[in-house]
């Protein structure tokens, strides 16, 4: 049986990724299943800490921590979903089939970064709100969230196709991504401490996270192709 | 012959580290001749792991796999004496074992990196992509611990760790001496056990294979 | 920082402990080495079969 597609002659790179992308839309749009596991977790996250925390003033450094370490957890929820739902699916294969390593690559980036951008409008303000935090400089903290999100956008992928793969893959996925997020919490919740009103210097925490991202980026490309095919 | 000079060399680095006079607030003891060369050339086996996955990636031949694998592993013992000495070293200069400082939790983060790396080693079936998954975040881990040694600390407000900065940029020229000959000799120490180390593991893969035939 | 007693004490524990994995490390090359020698011969072996 051949396969009738539009990509028998190699579409672009951006429609293809475009493609990848909408599939998991689509897919996702219908069964909604990482972004409610998501989003319920970044509602209840600060809710918790707004219970355990109840009438205590803490100070800006410590928001900040807080912050990321609900977002990051939020993420390792719903991000591993991306390749694991492919594997068990059997989808991986006709992905493989149909798409360069480097459409899936970039469709998945773009999915994760959705799945993340959609929960923190929800998650962020509600923190904000929940907690008591006064932002003092709102474009340092968007900043900070869309910088995190495409740290980890990038970093789940490439973990999450590799967990996908082996044995005891949501176990796995959180062992790997756990360290390899680590450098990102901890400069994120710097710079977010920084604009909840600390006072500390948000530029050296900024530039690692900068720095990151982009090393992130540039071995994501250059590695996606052994980790996929 | 190698083995000689690692003998003679990493011998004297010790006598040199104990009767160094006490240089600035660095080397209060001699464990700093021991600690601070134990993590950098933990960092540089980290380096040449990452260095060799690069390799395979590229030439697909065993052996580089092999060194890779047998880099990371003796990086990863090394991680653990650099922390248990700095432990050690926190404990007369700070006085406290543990105190979650922002050193002592990236070399943590570090090791605990290395740790996922051989669970993802030990949860692959295949051989092709083991090694695949291996080199790549052995890439990815050499960021971390390049990040948790070095950069993290940087990052904070001063203030918010113990551990000496000045250490790589003293201009003490004693000290200076006596880290880098340790440096030197512990890093081509370890970079011997590593290559036993790979010997080993080509050796291993080579059994399996005849075993197959 | 001169070479006390309890120093020398430290130091002389330090050698030995590395003189002990020194040893080690001379025995494991050994090893390593007569063991690639072995697999060498058994391929050789395999091959003329």
């Amino acid at each position: 049986m051949t396969i009738p597609s539009q990509n028998a002659a190699s579409p672009s790179l951006s429609r293809a990724i475009w493609a990848v992308w909408e599939k998991d839309f689509r897919s996702e749009w219908r069964s909604r299943a990482a972004l409610n596991a998501v989003v319920l977790f970044s509602v209840a996250a600060p809710v918790a800490l707004g219970w355990a925390l109840a009438k205590q003033k803490m100070p800006p450094e410590a928001l900040g921590g807080l912050l990321w370490t609900t977002l990051f957890f939020a993420a390792l929820l719903g991000l591993p979903r991306a390749f694991v739902k492919e594997e068990e699916s059997g989808t991986a294969a006709l992905l493989r089939l149909h798409f360069s390593s480097d459409a899936v690559l970039w469709g998945k980036v773009l999915g994760q970064l959705a799945l993340l951008g959609v929960t923190q409008i929800a998650a962020v303000p509600l923190f904000v709100l929940l907690l008591g935090a006064r932002v003092e400089a709102p474009f340092l903290l968007l900043l900070a969230v869309v910088l995190g999100d495409v740290g980890l956008a990038v970093s789940s992928s490439i973990l999450g196709a590799m967990a996908a793969q082996a044995r005891s893959k949501g176990a796995l996925f959180s062992a790997l991504a756990v360290p390899l997020m680590l450098p990102l919490l901890a400069s994120l919740s710097v710079a977010t401490g920084a604009a909840f009103g600390a006072k500390i210097d948000a530029a050296p925490a900024l530039q690692v996270v900068a720095a990151f991202d982009l090393v992130l980026l540039a071995a994501a490309w250059m590695t996606f192709d052994f980790v996929w095919n | 012959m190698f083995n000689a000079i690692i003998g003679i060399w990493v011998t004297a680095g010790l006598i040199i580290g104990f009767a160094m006079p006490s240089a600035l607030d660095l080397a209060t003891t001699p464990i700093a001749f021991f600690h601070v060369p134990m993590a950098i050339s933990m960092l540089l086996m980290f380096l040449a792991a990452a260095f060799f996955g690069v390799m395979w990636l590229r030439s697909r031949n065993p052996k580089y796999d092999a060194l890779s694998l047998a880099f990371a592993e003796v990086g990863f013992a090394g991680c653990i004496i650099a922390l248990v000495t700095g432990m050690v070293f926190a404990r007369t200069n700070w006085g406290a074992y543990w105190s979650w400082d922002p050193q002592q939790v990236g070399v943590l983060g570090t090791l605990l990196t290395y740790a996922a790396l051989f669970a993802l080693r030990g949860a692959t079936d295949d051989d092709i992509k083991k090694r695949d998954f291996w080199a790549v975040y052995a890439i990815f881990g050499v960021l971390v611990a390049c990040f948790g040694s070095y950069v993290y600390r940087q990052i904070l407000p001063p203030g918010s760790s113990l551990h000496p900065n000045r250490t790589l940029t003293t201009s003490d020229a004693a000290f200076k001496f006596s880290l880098w000959f340790n440096v030197f000799g512990y890093a081509m120490l370890m970079t011997k056990i590593a290559l036993i180390r790979a010997q080993l593991e080509v050796a291993q893969t080579r059994l399996k294979e005849l075993s197959w035939r | 920082m001169a070479l006390t007693p309890d120093k020398l004490f430290v130091l002389a524990v330090a050698l030995l402990t590395w003189g002990g994995v020194f040893v080690y490390l001379l025995r494991l090359d050994k090893l390593a080495k007569s063991l690639e020698e072995e697999v060498k011969a058994r391929e050789v072996e395999k091959v003329s079969d």
